[in-house]
């Protein structure tokens, strides 16, 4: 399983409480593979895939936890379809 | 890759897709997926003659229903395409 540079997630502005279980509670249900803890409210979080984090970031930055709270989740992820995103015709 | 499609997945959340049109990469796919739900993997495997094979899992079982409640037939109908999704079974049972 190699390291790489799609699979992570900056994670910070959670309750400085939090140890990396409770880091890897706020990306749930994504597939939390690694968690570094690199200041007391700030993560290096390696999630499962690019597509996991890409919906990581699209659901969780800027999710006010509560008032003093407001998570930043940022990644490197840029979407790259080969053409044009077509969605499905009907929902 | 982290995953693999013979490696084991969420049991009844995984998906086989045939006819993928062959000048799409998986971002294409995994767009078309989260549409309706969470998509924990997702990828595009290769050709049989001019049509694509690929392999989306969906994150929970919630996700993988709203996929199947957008079936027709085990078809799933979009502007420019028309992509044939069936279930991934185990191999095993595990899960």
């Amino acid at each position: 399983r190699g390291a790489d540079m799609e699979n992570i997630v900056k994670v910070s502005g959670y309750p400085e409480m939090l140890n990396a279980f409770g880091v890897a509670q706020l990306l749930s249900p994504y597939r939390v593979n690694g968690i570094t803890l690199t200041g007391p409210q700030s993560a290096v979080v390696t999630l499962e895939n690019k597509f996991q984090v890409y919906q990581a970031v699209q659901e969780f930055h800027g999710k006010k936890l509560d008032r003093n709270h407001k998570l930043e989740v940022i990644s490197n992820v840029v979407p790259s379809p080969a053409v044009q995103v077509q969605s499905p015709s009907f929902k | 890759m982290a995953s693999s499609s013979t490696a084991f997945y969420l049991k009844d959340a995984g998906f086989h897709i045939r006819n993928v049109p062959k000048e799409w990469n998986d971002w294409n796919l995994f767009h078309v997926f989260q549409s309706f739900g969470r998509v924990g993997y997702c990828r595009v495997a290769g050709h049989s003659n001019d049509m694509q094979l690929g392999f989306v899992n969906m994150l929970s079982h919630a996700d993988a229903e709203a996929v199947r409640k957008n079936l027709n037939d085990g078809t799933l109908f979009g502007d420019n395409y028309t992509l044939k999704v069936s279930d991934h079974k185990n191999i095993g049972g595990a899960f």
